[in-house]
């Protein structure tokens, strides 16, 4: 152990005497490692700035239904239970969405034609529980048009014609959360499906207890809806649910194209990353492996001198390893400084065209500790060839020539 | 009785380059602890080849006997060593009771002299500056303890190579021609404390000198290797 200690004390001292040599080498390791921090660092900053966007936005996961058709229970049934879809529910013809908004508090002609959304628990639009019986969330633009907050008193008006006459029915609710804008930009309000189904047996004309509204009596039976909202769990369940939906005949409308975009790009940056990377390491190898052992063979004469004086063989290979460590510690030191400077300009180059918090270039912790490993693995492979040869030097080998 | 340091029979050492080739024949040769050994002889004559057998760094192509002894250490059978190629143990022989001058220096250029003096104590895990200082002003190099050997004149370089040697108190102290380079005058006056500082550790010395004159007045036992051909025979 004394003879390691020893022998890393003279390799550090080797290096202090020897700055410029050993500059020189930290200097060529970053600008070997640099380009590939940045360029890994712009790859990897693309591709998540481009995923964030979409993922960001909740109704990236949406497939919408073009139109409408008929879903019965065994549909709705047979959806939720796929493990690949989040969040499925039933929606109402487009008649029985559209109803007037309006607040007790706001002046007279104060309402807002808005939209209604069915919702339930797990709904992916929502930040918070689902609004009850009585209870919406309003979208960030309906909230605006009426000046409303979380906790007001709101209603809804329905209109409908029946037999020549027209009625309006009334129902109060409670905002229960205001949406962020990004979740649903037109003016909504997400209520339970139940109060879709009263609105549009309203709007047919049958009798509504909920509305006391009179009418014929609504058909018995189970029913099936025109329309539904369905998020997949995740980016690669889009175009399953697409396929399967599309081969059911239903017309549809899903984000796949630009996730397959990202997707696709994702792939081929991967790859010219790697080509690019792949040759960049074998120079870089090369390099380090010269350099490192162009170092041992300068140490010839100094090993052969701590060989003489008593130092084993194996210590004295742990000299141009100890250096190795010191030089590629200090190299990726320097590899890490540059990259930041250089990423910070890319980004700042970039920033009109970006998102708050999004970047163009940049790279996680990790990334930074798998490139310092790769490194001190290539300096250690190096620099034990060296150690090797260091370990093998004869003792009276050259030691004449010191 | 004590047996001696350096116990040799039938040992030789061969050389061969190309056409040409060198043989080096040690038929017998003791050296007891405390003895003061001069080989002298043309270049070439092979006493460099004997003083790197004796001090564990070179290979004998012949070896009847080898032993190495030295007090308060283990005997090492050197012969049978080699041929296990345990070259960790003439290292480890090396560093506790051997020290070895060379003609030029051998100084690591990137330490200053304290350190390079030190180099075989702290292996050692003996640290005694105080000795170190005291070697120092023996040789005449106190003053130059912190600079780096670059800054020394080779007399000087010498100086801190002899004190290298003798730092850690070896029991047997080589020196292959340590005053080469030097006008005989600090020859004669490096020699004399290299043998005084002999005396004081009880250290037997053997070291190589082609100055018959030196050899001579100091009046030590020589050994002079006697060459005929491609051959040289040295008798003890």
């Amino acid at each position: 152990m004394r003879a390691y200690a020893q022998i890393a004390r003279l390799a550090l001292l080797d290096m202090i005497a020897e700055w410029r040599v050993a500059l020189c080498l930290i200097i060529a390791l970053a600008a070997g490692v640099t380009p590939m921090l940045v360029l890994f660092g712009l790859k990897f900053g693309l591709i998540e700035t481009m995923r964030e966007r979409l993922l960001q936005n909740p109704r990236t996961l949406e497939i919408r239904p073009l139109g409408s058709g008929q879903f019965d229970q065994d549909w709705f049934a047979r959806m939720a239970a796929r493990e690949d879809v989040s969040f499925v529910l039933p929606r109402t013809r487009s008649i029985a969405t559209s109803v007037i908004l309006t607040a007790p508090g706001a002046g007279r002609g104060s309402f807002e034609r808005i939209e209604l959304v069915p919702t339930a628990v797990g709904d992916p639009l929502l930040e918070g529980p689902p609004p009850g019986e009585g209870e919406a969330v309003l979208s960030a633009s309906a909230a605006r048009a009426l000046d409303l907050a979380p906790g007001d008193q709101a209603a809804i008006d329905i209109g409908r014609q029946r037999d020549g006459r027209r009625e309006t029915a009334s129902a109060a609710i409670d905002v229960l959360a205001i949406l962020p804008e990004s979740a649903f930009s037109r003016p909504a309000a997400f209520v339970p499906l139940s109060l879709l189904g009263d609105v549009e047996r309203f709007r047919d004309g049958f009798a509504v207890a909920g509305f006391g509204a009179e009418g014929e009596t609504p058909p018995e039976g189970t029913r099936s809806y025109a329309s539904f909202r369905l998020f997949a769990r995740d980016l690669e369940a889009i175009p399953v649910l697409r396929d399967l939906l599309e081969a059911e005949g239903h017309d549809i409308r899903t984000r796949a194209g630009e996730i397959e975009g990202v997707q696709a790009m994702d792939r081929n940056l991967s790859a010219a990353f790697w080509l690019i990377a792949t040759v960049a390491l074998a120079g870089l190898t090369l390099s380090l492996a010269a350099s490192l052992w162009a170092n041992v063979e300068s140490k010839t004469g100094a090993l052969a001198v701590l060989r003489l004086i008593g130092f084993p063989s194996a210590p004295l290979a742990a000299l141009p390893v100890v250096q190795a460590l010191v030089l590629s510690t200090a190299g990726m030191l320097l590899a890490g400084l540059l990259y930041l400077g250089i990423a910070a300009l890319l980004n700042a180059r970039f920033a009109d065209s970006l998102a708050e918090g999004q970047l163009v270039c940049r790279l996680e912790l990790q990334h930074f500790l798998l490139g310092f490993a790769a490194l001190l693995s290539l300096g250690l492979l190096a620099s034990v060839i060296g150690g090797v040869r260091a370990a093998r030097i004869e003792p009276g080998e050259r030691l004449r020539d010191v | 009785m004590v047996a001696p340091v350096y116990a040799l029979k039938g040992v030789a050492r061969e050389w061969r380059s190309g056409g040409t080739g060198f043989r080096l024949e040690i038929p017998s040769l003791t050296i007891e602890a405390g003895d003061v050994l001069a080989v002298t002889g043309v270049s070439g004559s092979g006493k460099s080849t004997l003083l790197d057998m004796l001090g564990l760094v070179l290979r004998p192509t012949e070896a009847e006997v080898f032993e190495f002894h030295p007090l308060g250490g283990r005997a090492l059978d050197v012969a049978s060593l080699w041929q296990a190629n345990a070259l960790d143990q003439f290292t480890e022989a090396r560093g506790r009771h051997i020290g070895y001058v060379l003609q030029t220096g051998a100084l690591l250029p990137f330490v200053n002299v304290r350190e390079n003096i030190s180099l075989s104590t702290a292996l050692l895990g003996r640290p005694s500056p105080g000795w170190i200082e005291a070697l120092a002003g023996r040789l005449g190099i106190e003053e130059h303890l912190n600079k780096r050997p670059a800054a020394l004149s080779v007399g000087q370089r010498q100086r801190v190579a002899i004190a290298r040697a003798l730092a850690h108190r070896p029991e047997v102290i080589i020196a292959d021609e340590p005053t080469a380079a030097l006008d005989p005058e600090t020859a004669a006056r490096i020699i004399t404390l290299m043998l005084e500082l002999a005396e004081e550790t009880g250290a037997a010395m053997i070291f190589a000198s082609h100055d018959w004159e030196m050899v001579r007045r100091l009046g030590l036992r020589v050994l002079v290797p006697e060459v005929s051909g491609t051959t040289s025979v040295l008798r003890g």
